[in-house]
């Protein structure tokens, strides 16, 4: 959710407000800040394609609402019932548009021309997405006339643009100049009717700074506008002195002033930028009334129309509602602050966290905090700060360097007990900072309490740090990985004595210190059961006894030296995965031997916590658009188990266990959905199911219930009511339990293969020759069930051969038959094998080098 | 397999206003369905009732809702799911959202006059009235599940099925009943249950009782069915049983199957997926029963066995009370609780005000209880000072972890491995059997040895100063190593025995090697470890006493090397100290550069000043001539000046003698051995 990248709007009544988020707009309610409405929700019926810009009520309509986007087109809704009533194509990219409240069919806009590579350098150097180059102020006709675009000015940068409520008059600034133009009948040029030759109605005022923003006073011929010095300009150029236009300047801003708004009855000004401090300025007599301490730097300020609200755009993310009469705060509504911090110089180090207590994901919100979001109500939940930070504005051109989170780690219990942070701050000049934090849940605050705090913990950044998954009564146990070629097993101990009654005081504390050779550790995981920590170095991984600390074994890859990036242990199965940049493998740690192996370029490597499943995203650069694939696998197996393209770069990806599903019932087969980061810095989530799809699933539930109580239904008629029932359906009935229970069987043999006999870490099994036998005897019996289903493949594939045009008919067919056969899900795997294209199944086969 | 059968119920209750819990009355208090994500609680304010919504996740206030115009008091209250007009209920794979208002949650309050409004949690107001067909005032209100569909029930007796969208009245439906206090649809949404004192059971198709329950003595206040439509649980006024029936179709049984007990009035239950029961009593504890079917299992099949069974009653399997924190064991009050379909539940507790969500496991894996009795102490929540302007402050702050570094333990560099609980006992231990055996030894001497003990003693005093200084300072050329009361070796001794940290002090101050030497080599050895463990403490502690401490230290370890082999677990004890010289260490190296980089630039400027005092003697010595004098001295300043102080250094050591140079190096390497000194003691102590 994208609050506050574009001034919100309030609609007439100041019940609501429209905020532009990304391709949609929300209607937020000011009474509870929810969101009540969502518009342009999908580009299929007939949403914007690209950023809504700006939102307008219609002056004609207090009930409808233009839209202008990115994409060329102003749509125009009606928010009530959030249909789209009509679609105006003005072919350019809109990045300003005022309407004229006298003649309401005219639509002053503006438009940015860059050229791609100036943007692309533009975004890459001050990572922003907002960029302006050349500006071109046009008009657009919403009626249906011949030539709908007039274009009337070209501008550098255009930072603001404003129309007089008479309509007489638009201000534009750009860079240093203000222009103003005579838009307003009069002088043999009807209304609306202005070209760009007219040059008498264009005017232009240099002022020495740059414009940062500008309004226009609601009932006087006034203009205010801000500049990069902190400067507020009041402007009274329209009647006699309209060469030398009188102003007055108002300093108080110590940055660049970021917003102004008057309230509407222009008795007041209102100011906002870098110092978090909302200024309202009497214009009569110059007093200034402040609201401080308001969080983050403000970007954007509306006032309501009844005047009773002031709402603040924030930069971290979030829309403040204020009440004017006490300055007190109505509402408040947080988005992602991920999504506006300078990603730069914040990069996502934490990844996408799950909290296992609630499901919820946690993430860098603003630098040194973790945010605590729910993704699937797009809530805000809480935010933890991890350093101690006061909110300083920077007193110079210099920028202040926060702390940073590198990491966060939960403990695999359900009740997420412990957290596990890394923190530090390196500004290039004092002492690089480095702090390894242990938290505790604390169930009456409701938030992680912090427990201890390592000062130093590694003489050099930390590069990996994870839990020991173990369950049960143990003490917790974390390892860090360092630059510094040290990896450190932290533990719960008791500091102190127990004496007196009271309870030792529990703190966490290094246990050992461990290295291989003098390699670097990149990154590090447990086994499912915490039995065997395994630690890359460079292109080797090393096993260890995390309890012992005996080096078990060491793994090398085949042949190519690069580094390893990512390291998962699969749950509850003996495969490890390793990816280097350009590798994936699959390690049997029964065998230690690559299982499979593939060509493929990974990003992030992330493994399910539940299933056993795990994911890669690849990125392939195509010419210009780079896409990305997120491919799930099972470890067994190099043939994915489900795949999907995003056009744009993902930024991280989690698997979400579903929180509507107990978590006791998780199936093996079903993938997880999977939550992304995506390129816009939102979060998205893929797969899993709907609420249509649980609607289904419980009508067809309810459906078989139904049936089943039909069947018990005909099996009771008077007879058997007086008599009991009778032989032959009893006869039935225990057949018909039989069979069931003979599937059963088998399938809880085919379960047996899979879990008990390798549910044990490798290193304790015993040797793979004396598990022979036993094995092999399991093997058997699932064979023989399994030979159906070779035969029912061989009957698909044969179908599929003679006639292809009945496809989808042979795949409900096997997946009917192989139901039959066994319930334990084999069908979604088939379904899953037939519905993959067979490009892609090449595509695989082709990179596939065991 | 039952996928999600979540219970469409919530726990209803119109308690009389005389009734109190805990300190505040409550008029009404329930939780959203399916998965209880908000909770609602009606507090009776001053003309008006106070709606509060919170969100149990965070625990902030969603809403707050007082009707200002009628009397602003409502009969009932009852969460429900509505479709509002203009969602894009649209089936995209990509679920971008599902707050896109195809299913907004609501929450009908019901009128004294008879009209029923429709209160929206998302628009904080009333957007809809149902109005126009009780006539008394209504008593219950019903939603269907996708929320085009109400039943309401008024005092009139009259049971009326809405169309919410439009707002009208659909059918009518009477009910002998003189008053319906409740109302409930079955999750199939084929059976309607109306109840007073007794119950109904209304076929929804044909509008007829399938079955008459007999209901409860008193007014029943709420009515639960179970996820898979097999039975209902009901519970009234002033009732502590809470009753199950059988609502299946294909039998007649209309009396309970089995009630279930608690100490008081039940005031909520919810009934889980998998037929657990939880109850809430009015004075604040819980009770659960697992598997609250199981009787009605059996009775769908035989009835006769059913007979018998049908008036015992069950105590709850799992009790759940929550206790202050603050020692005064007091109960926080339980106001409500629902079960989420994850398996947990979800309890609000503590004041009405400022009410506490917790979701609490009370069961395994496997799906047995945890616990028999559930007893949670919590600190109890104060600060209910919260007027409505901070409201949203509040719920700001409410999201808002601030570091807080109160509690916290700070680990350091010097102390990676604190002591453990464990280690510290086995040297307690350790030290009292060391105790033991000398105190054994001590008694299994006879008086008579003591005495010539004694005797050697005075004797050895008597010799002479000479030897008898030599005997304090613990030689060992003395045939006869008595130990002295005044000997820093018993001194020491006692000081461990007896953990007694002055003493030990005291017993540190002494810095002379000898002395030390000697100290260490009569200590027994059951004393080493403790002393070793308490000597790196304090090394570690104070990094400046480090070289004292390290005296004692490294004789410890010189001399007992024999015996400290032997210890099995020496490598953990010692692992830290080895990390603090480790850690020292590595400050050492810089230590060094920063030191020879100092030496530098002092003996540099003493250098200069000797340099410019030289000068300006040499030049007093050397002109003879006045005018040339000054301009010489001129020209030398602005050279000083202009040069930085690099150029000062190359320049100037070309200028100097050959005898200053010499001295500098030697001062350096002296500076330079000193160290290599040290870095052999901290080498030495590895």
């Amino acid at each position: 959710m994208r609050l506050s990248d574009y001034p919100v709007v309030f609609t007439s009544d100041s019940n609501y407000f429209f905020s532009c988020n990304a391709r949609s707009i929300r209607i937020l309610s000011v009474e509870t800040g929810q969101v009540v409405r969502i518009l342009s929700s999908s580009v299929e019926e007939g949403g914007h394609k690209d950023t809504v810009t700006c939102v307008m009520l219609n002056l004609k309509n207090p009930l409808q609402l233009y839209s202008a986007s990115l994409d060329g087109t102003i749509k125009l809704w009606d928010f009530n019932d959030a249909v789209l009533l009509q679609t105006f194509d003005t072919t350019v990219p809109i990045t300003h548009m005022v309407i004229s409240g006298s003649n309401p069919n005219h639509v002053y806009l503006t438009t940015t021309k860059t050229s791609k590579k100036q943007q692309q350098f533009q975004a890459r150097k001050t990572g922003e997405l907002r960029v302006k180059q050349n500006s071109v102020l046009l008009r657009f006709s919403l009626k249906n006339t011949r030539k709908r675009l007039t274009r009337l000015l070209k501008t550098r940068s255009c930072s603001g643009l404003a129309i007089s409520s008479d309509g007489e008059h638009l201000v534009l600034s750009a860079r240093n100049k203000l222009h103003v133009i005579h838009i307003g009948a009069g002088n043999g040029i009807e209304e609306g009717g202005l070209t760009e030759n007219d040059e008498s109605r264009f005017r232009c005022y240099v002022t020495p700074e740059k414009i940062t923003c500008l309004a226009f006073h609601p009932t006087e011929g006034c203009i205010a506008t801000g500049d990069e010095r902190g400067r507020i300009t009041l402007w009274y150029c329209f009647g006699k002195n309209i060469d030398r236009p009188v102003t007055t300047t108002m300093h108080w801003h110590a940055h660049q002033v970021a917003a102004l708004a008057f309230t509407s009855d222009g008795n007041y000004l209102l100011s906002g930028g870098e110092e978090s401090v909302l200024v309202i300025w009497q214009l009569q007599t110059g007093f200034k009334q402040f609201l401080p301490r308001l969080g983050s730097e403000i970007k954007h300020i509306t006032v309501s129309p009844d005047q009773s609200l002031y709402a603040i755009g924030q930069q971290d993310n979030s829309v403040n509602v204020i009440r004017s009469i006490d300055l007190k705060i109505k509402i408040a509504i947080q988005g992602l602050k991920y999504s506006h911090v300078n990603h730069l110089h914040n990069p996502l180090s934490t990844g996408l966290v799950i909290e296992p207590r609630n499901g919820h994901v946690v993430l860098n919100g603003l630098p040194g905090t973790l945010q605590f979001y729910d993704p699937i109500k797009e809530q805000h939940i809480m935010e933890l700060e991890v350093t101690p930070r006061n909110k300083v504005s920077r007193t110079d051109e210099k920028e202040i360097i926060p702390p940073r989170v590198m990491h966060c780690a939960f403990s695999n219990d359900k009740s997420a007990r412990w957290m596990a942070t890394v923190d530090g701050r390196d500004d290039q000049e004092t002492t690089p900072e480095l702090y390894l934090k242990f938290w505790e849940y604390d169930s009456d605050a409701r938030t992680y309490i912090l427990n201890t705090r390592v000062d130093t913990p590694h003489s050099k950044e930390i590069t990996s740090c994870v839990f020991n998954p173990r369950e049960g009564d143990h003490a917790p146990m974390v390892v860090t990985t360092s630059l510094d070629g040290t990896f450190k097993v932290w533990e719960l101990t008791h500091q102190g004595e127990s004496r007196r009654g009271i309870e030792a005081e529990r703190a966490w504390s290094c246990r050992s210190t461990g290295f291989y050779r003098d390699m670097v550790p990149y990154c590090s995981g447990f086994s499912s059961d915490g039995s065997l920590l395994a630690i890359a170095y460079g292109q080797i991984i090393t096993l260890w006894n995390p309890y012992l600390n005996t080096l078990q074994g060491v793994l090398t890859q085949p042949p190519e030296t690069r580094p390893i990036k990512h390291l998962v242990f699969i749950k509850n199965s003996p495969f490890l995965i390793a990816a280097t940049k350009d590798h994936l493998y699959s390690w049997n740690l029964l065998t230690c031997s690559v299982w499979w192996n593939y060509q493929i370029n990974v990003e992030a490597l992330k493994a399910s916590s539940t299933t056993p499943h795990f994911m890669i995203t690849c990125p392939e650069h195509k010419e210009e658009s780079s896409q990305h694939t997120i491919i799930v696998f099972k470890p067994t197996s190099p043939k994915p188990v489900y795949m999907e393209t995003i056009s744009k770069k993902v930024r991280a990806v989690t698997f979400m266990p579903d929180p509507t599903s107990p978590s006791k019932k998780a199936q093996n087969d079903v993938v997880e959905p999977i939550l992304i980061m995506n390129y816009d810095f939102d979060l998205e989530v893929l797969g899993g199911r709907t609420a249509e799809d649980l609607k289904a699933e419980a009508e067809e539930a309810a459906e078989k219930a139904r049936a089943a109580a039909l069947e018990v239904e005909k099996q009771k008629s008077l007879v058997t009511d007086i008599f009991g029932s009778s032989v032959k359906a009893e006869s039935k009935k225990e057949k018909k339990e039989k069979k069931e229970n003979a599937i059963r069987n088998t399938g809880s043999k085919k379960n047996m293969v899979r879990n008990p006999l390798f549910d044990a870490p490798s290193h304790v099994m015993a040797p793979v020759s004396s598990l022979f036998e036993a094995f092999m005897a399991q093997l058997l019996t699932q064979n023989m069930t399994g030979k159906e289903e070779v035969k029912a493949k061989k009957k698909q594939q044969k179908q599929e051969q003679e006639e292809q045009e009945d496809e989808e008919q042979a795949n409900g067919e096997v997946a009917a038959v192989s139901g039959d056969m066994d319930m334990d899900g084999e069908e979604d795997n088939i379904a899953t094998e037939t519905e993959l294209p067979s490009s892609l199944v090449n595509f695989f086969s082709s990179r596939l080098t065991v | 397999m039952v996928k999600k059968a979540q219970s469409k119920t919530t726990f209803d209750t119109l308690q009389n206003p005389d009734q109190v819990s805990g300190t505040t009355v409550i008029v009404h208090s329930s939780f959203s369905p399916e998965g209880g994500h908000s909770y609602c609680i009606v507090t009776p304010g001053a003309d008006h009732y106070r709606l509060r919504i919170f969100d149990t996740t965070t625990g902030a206030i969603k809403n707050n809702y007082e009707q200002k115009e009628g009397d602003g008091k409502w009969t009932c209250i009852r969460w429900g799911n509505i479709t509002e007009t203009g969602s894009n209920g649209t089936s995209k794979k990509k679920r971008k959202s599902s707050t896109g208002g195809s299913h907004s949650p609501v929450l009908a309050l019901g009128h004294t006059n008879g009209h029923i409004s429709i209160f929206s949690l998302v628009h904080g107001r009333v957007i809809k009235e149902l109005s126009g067909s009780h006539t008394g005032k209504v008593n219950d209100f019903c939603f269907s599940k996708s929320g085009n569909r109400g039943f309401s029930a008024g005092e009139d007796g009259l049971v009326i099925e809405w169309d919410i969208m439009q707002g009208v009245e659909m059918s009518k439906l009477k009910t002998e009943a003189k008053s319906v206090k409740k109302i409930q649809l079955n999750h199939e949404e084929t059976m309607l249950l109306t109840a007073g004192h007794n119950m109904k059971l209304w076929d929804l198709e044909t509008r007829e009782t399938i079955k008459d329950f007999t209901g409860h003595a008193s007014a029943i206040t709420n009515v639960v069915f179970s996820a898979n439509d097999k039975f209902l649980a009901s519970t009234a006024e002033q009732d502590r049983f809470i009753n199950l029936w059988d609502c299946t179709r294909d039998n007649q049984q209309e009396g309970n199957i089995t009630a279930l007990t608690l100490d008081n009035t039940v005031s909520h239950i919810d009934i889980s997926p998998n037929n657990a029961v939880l109850a809430i009593s009015e004075e604040g504890t819980a009770g659960l029963w697992q598997n609250a079917q199981s009787v009605s299992g059996t009775s769908s099949s035989s009835a006769k066995a059913n007979k018998k069974k049908r008036y015992t009653t069950r105590a709850c399997d799992c009790s759940i009370k929550i206790e202050s924190s603050r020692g005064d064991r007091a109960l926080i009050p339980l106001l409500a609780g629902i079960f989420t379909p994850q398996g947990q539940m979800i309890l609000a507790r503590g004041s009405t005000i400022k009410p506490v969500f917790e979701k609490i496991d009370f069961q395994n894996e496997d799906g047995s209880l945890k616990e028999k009795e559930m007893l949670l102490t919590r600190a109890p929540v104060t600060g209910f000072l919260l007027d409505e302007a901070a409201q949203a402050d509040s719920n700001l702050k409410a999201t808002k972890k601030a570091y807080d570094e109160s509690a916290v333990t700070v680990v350091g560099v010097t102390d990676f491995a604190l002591p453990t609980a464990g280690m510290a006992n086995a040297e307690d231990s350790e030290g009292e059997d060391g105790g033991d055996k000398d105190s054994t030894q001590m008694e299994g001497r006879t008086m008579e040895e003591k005495l010539q003990d004694l005797a050697m003693d005075e004797s050895a005093n008597s010799l002479t100063e000479k030897k008898s200084k030599q005997s304090a300072s613990g030689s060992a050329k003395n045939k006869y190593p008595t130990p002295k009361a005044n000997s820093l070796q018993q001194m020491l001794i006692q000081a461990l025995h007896s953990n007694d940290l002055q003493l030990l002090e005291a017993c540190l101050t002494f810095n002379n090697v000898e002395v030390i030497r000697n100290t260490v080599r009569r200590l027994p050895t059951a004393y080493v470890v403790p002393f070793l463990t308490q000597v790196i403490h304090k090394f570690q502690q104070k990094p400046n006493r480090g070289e004292a401490l390290l005296e004692w230290i490294k004789a410890v370890l010189l001399i007992h090397t024999a015996y400290l082999m032997t210890v099995p677990d020496l490598m953990k004890k010692l692992s830290n100290f080895y990390q603090t010289l480790d850690s020292r260490v590595s400050v050492f190296q810089k230590m060094l550069n920063l030191h020879g980089r100092l030496d530098l630039v002092m003996n540099q400027i003493e250098m200069r000043q000797q340099y410019v005092a030289e000068d300006v003697t040499n030049e007093a010595a050397t002109v003879y001539v006045e005018d040339e004098d000054d301009e010489e001295g001129e020209d030398l300043d602005l050279d000083m000046d202009d040069d930085d102080d690099d150029d000062d250094l190359v320049g100037e050591a070309d200028a100097f003698d050959e005898e200053e140079l010499g001295e500098t190096d030697e001062e350096e390497l002296e500076s330079e051995m000193s160290d290599d000194d040290d870095d052999e003691v901290s080498e030495d102590e590895e």
